[in-house]
């Protein structure tokens, strides 16, 4: 277990470097105020975002219950965004202006709007596609729970609807990628449709068990459990600010700057000719790397605790509760794994601990900005292919947007594979060039 | 005669200098090897390529029939190489570098806190074990510096000037250690410029200079060779009358040699004190003038001065 031993070393070595450590961990916290107080927290001002909204829906017939019902949902969603007001005022959270296509796209490219939204034509269709799945799953749990139960069961009397509809309906939202106001106005917009959403599905629950016969009701419900149940406080739609959208990005940004750290201890390594003492040793380089990898993995998530305290102490909106805290550390940890193997492929290259503190920032700056860190980007597919754009993606999904593990889990699986790549050439480039016989 | 290291033909050649020229020697079994020469004269860049740090550039260096260049655990495990620069991790304590340098070579830990204790003492750190190295004195990391080759007991200890930098003190406590390897049948292999610290030490000697091999023997053999008896150095007043001192100096009956080395006079002789007044006198009535005279024994500089026609030191 060698690699431990090299782990135990780094880490006493970074931790008694205080003035080093103290550099690591308080340069991000200086860009996560800056960025904070630049981008709204603070200023206590809640503003409406500006959008042109497009209801194609021409809307459905539900079925359910032995009832069915004509609902326009798309009309149901527009209403929502007109009377959704911040939690902290009376002001609305969205102005809807009125526009034609045509006009609504020249104002979207004069920027005199934040996004317009459309919501397609079948949108009620797939809602109540949506309903009756909930129905059907509900009576299914229902009816699974009494038989565990012990309890006899009849099916004669329960409807259960049919879902003939296996489409998807969207709601586009557009924009301009390089303007933070469209960022923030589509944050707030797929929040609010997250929400409306989970409510339709809420309120299909509640209604499906109340229509079951008592004996089917599990034996916890309590007739009341559902009925307050209204539009509830939506997630994002308290005093959100662009900050909220940009904060992940400064969280990742902290962990890039970790492949500068991790460059300039190998350099140093290399030159002050530590690492032959080791390379003449018995010691693999499979040792050397993976020890080295874990104590800036241990970095990586108190950077996340640190960064994301001093986010939420100047008044970043974290969503997802204790889960999103867990979800972002193990994001927070992969991201450092995959700074910590770009800072491996940065030593192969640098001949010396200044070439690497000056080839380090050559590198994770563009990177940073190419991630969409601070800025969305107008080239997603690098946002796809690195690690940090998928762990940015995953990080404003479970800490802005509120959503669970499980929706941000292709992000980690990317991330991780990515990771993987980025490591393994990290290791080849650092044997070859470092650990070799010169 | 039993071999530990041998090197076949080994060269390595720089994109502007040749550092090495078809270096053979084969080092035996047990016995302390200098490696003698100045600076820049290929000693450290031979022994980066002995432990495998290094790719000759042709040849081979073969450590118990086994070629470096494909080296095992097995064989990386039966060197300790003490590196001309001091590399220690600052971050640490003296205990902690050298714990840790055992865990690299896979020592159990007991044996490995035991060893260090007992090097600690051996090299007068054992009130230090605790400092970071970072606040260890020169000479403090330069004795650490040998310490950590020595954690997972070596079969072969290879010291790249293992005492520059030292004081006196702590000069002769690591050349004391370095006997006491050689006791305990270590094989040592000792680069220095320093001649009486390879004298002392050395069962034999090679001389190196601009990467070639010029001789290998017992220190006493080589000293041998460039004559018995003493040495005196004369430096004159008048350094252009050097030439003339010379002619004059070997009319002197009994003179073995006279030649100048750094604007020095090296006269040797058998019984040099009992020659000082005749060769005073036959300097003195060709009216050259003495600034100062020392008198010595020979020494290896004078082996490395009678190979080369230069001193150790000039580099």
């Amino acid at each position: 277990m060698k690699f431990l031993r090299v782990a135990i070393k780094g880490f006493k070595e970074t931790v008694r470097d205080k003035k080093g450590l103290a550099m690591l961990l308080l340069f991000p916290v200086a860009f996560m105020l800056v960025f904070g107080f630049a981008f709204g927290v603070g200023s206590g001002e809640n503003y409406p975002h500006q959008i042109v909204v497009f209801n194609d829906d021409i809307g459905a017939t539900i079925f359910y219950n032995n009832t069915s019902e004509s609902r326009n949902f798309g009309n149901d969603f527009v209403d929502l965004l007109k009377n959704m007001t911040y939690e902290d005022g009376e002001t609305h959270v969205f102005d809807i202006v009125s526009a034609s296509v045509e006009e609504a796209d020249d104002m979207l490219a004069k920027r005199h709007i934040h996004a317009i939204c459309t919501i397609q034509v079948n949108f009620s269709e797939a809602m109540g596609a949506l309903i009756n799945s909930t129905a059907r799953e509900t009576v299914a749990l229902a009816v699974g729970g009494a038989l565990l139960e012990g309890k006899n069961v009849t099916t004669q009397n329960l409807t259960l609807p049919a879902v003939d509809w296996n489409g998807t309906s969207l709601v586009v939202v557009e924009g301009d990628l390089g303007f933070v106001e469209f960022g923030t106005t589509q944050s707030i917009l797929r929040s609010v449709l997250d929400g409306f959403v989970q409510e339709v599905v809420s309120i299909t629950q509640e209604e499906t068990i109340r229509a079951l016969p008592s004996y089917l009701k599990p034996t916890d419900w309590e007739d009341d459990q559902f009925v307050t149940s209204q539009i509830q406080s939506v997630p994002g739609t308290e005093s959100f600010t662009a900050f909220d959208y940009i904060a992940p990005g400064i969280l990742v940004f902290g962990l890039l700057i970790i492949s500068g750290s991790v460059a300039s201890a190998l350099a140093r390594e290399v030159e002050r000719k530590n690492l032959e003492r080791l390379q003449i040793s018995t010691m693999r380089p499979f040792d050397l790397l993976f020890g080295t990898m874990i104590p800036w993995a241990v970095i990586a998530a108190t950077q996340v605790i640190i960064l994301l305290g001093v986010a939420i102490a100047i008044g970043f909106h974290w969503q997802g509760g204790l889960n999103g805290i867990l979800a972002a550390l193990l994001i927070g940890i992969i991201s450092g794994i995959s700074s910590v193997a770009l800072g491996l492929i940065i030593a192969a290259f640098s001949r010396s601990e200044s070439h690497a503190n000056t080839l380090g920032p050559l590198i994770w700056v563009p990177v940073s900005f190419l991630i969409g860190a601070f800025f969305t980007v107008r080239a997603p597919v690098l946002v796809d292919v690195l690690p940090w754009g998928q762990a940015i993606e995953a990080l404003r999904g479970v800490l802005t947007f509120g959503l669970s593990f499980n929706e941000v889990s292709m992000n980690i699986v990317w991330m991780i594979i990515q990771t993987i790549v980025i490591f393994a050439i990290g290791v080849l480039a650092f044997s070859r060039m470092r650990l070799k016989a010169q | 005669m039993d071999h530990v290291i041998e090197t076949v033909d080994l060269r390595k050649e720089f994109p502007d200098v040749l550092a090495v020229d078809g270096l053979n020697i084969k080092v035996r079994r047990g016995e302390v090897f200098g490696f003698l020469g100045p600076n820049g004269a290929g000693k450290t860049t031979a022994i980066r390529m002995m432990v495998g740090l290094l790719k000759p550039t042709s040849g081979s260096v073969l450590i118990d029939g086994e070629d470096v260049a494909s080296a095992t655990f097995e064989l990386k495990g039966k060197i300790g190489i003490c590196p001309q620069d001091i590399v220690l991790w600052e971050g640490l304590t003296a205990r902690e570098n050298l714990v840790f340098m055992a865990d690299m070579y896979g020592v159990p830990r007991a044996t490995s806190r035991t060893r260090a204790e007992s090097l600690l003492e051996e090299m007068g750190l054992t009130k230090k074990a605790k400092s970071f190295v970072r606040d260890l004195s020169g000479g403090m990391k330069r004795r650490l510096n040998v310490a950590m080759a020595l954690m997972h007991d070596p079969e072969i200890v290879v010291l790249d000037e293992p005492t520059a930098g030292l004081d006196p003190q702590s000069r002769v406590r690591v050349a004391d250690y370095i006997g006491k390897l050689s006791e305990a049948d270590k094989t040592v292999i000792l680069t220095t410029h320093l001649m009486e610290i390879a004298d002392k030490l050395s069962d034999r000697v090679a001389v190196i200079d601009h990467g070639k091999l010029l001789v290998v023997d017992p220190p006493e053999r080589l000293k041998d060779t460039v004559g018995t008896g003493d040495v005196l150095e004369i430096h004159l007043t008048d350094e252009n009358k050097v030439s003339d001192a010379i002619g004059a100096i070997e009319t002197v009956e009994g003179i073995d040699s006279a030649a100048p080395v750094d604007g020095v006079i090296a006269v040797r002789a058998l019984d040099m004190v009992g020659k000082l007044q005749r060769l005073f006198n036959t300097l003195e009535e060709r009216k050259i003038e003495i600034s100062n005279v020392s008198l010595r024994k020979n020494t290896l500089e004078d082996v490395f001065i009678t190979l080369t026609g230069r001193g150790l030191r000039e580099g």
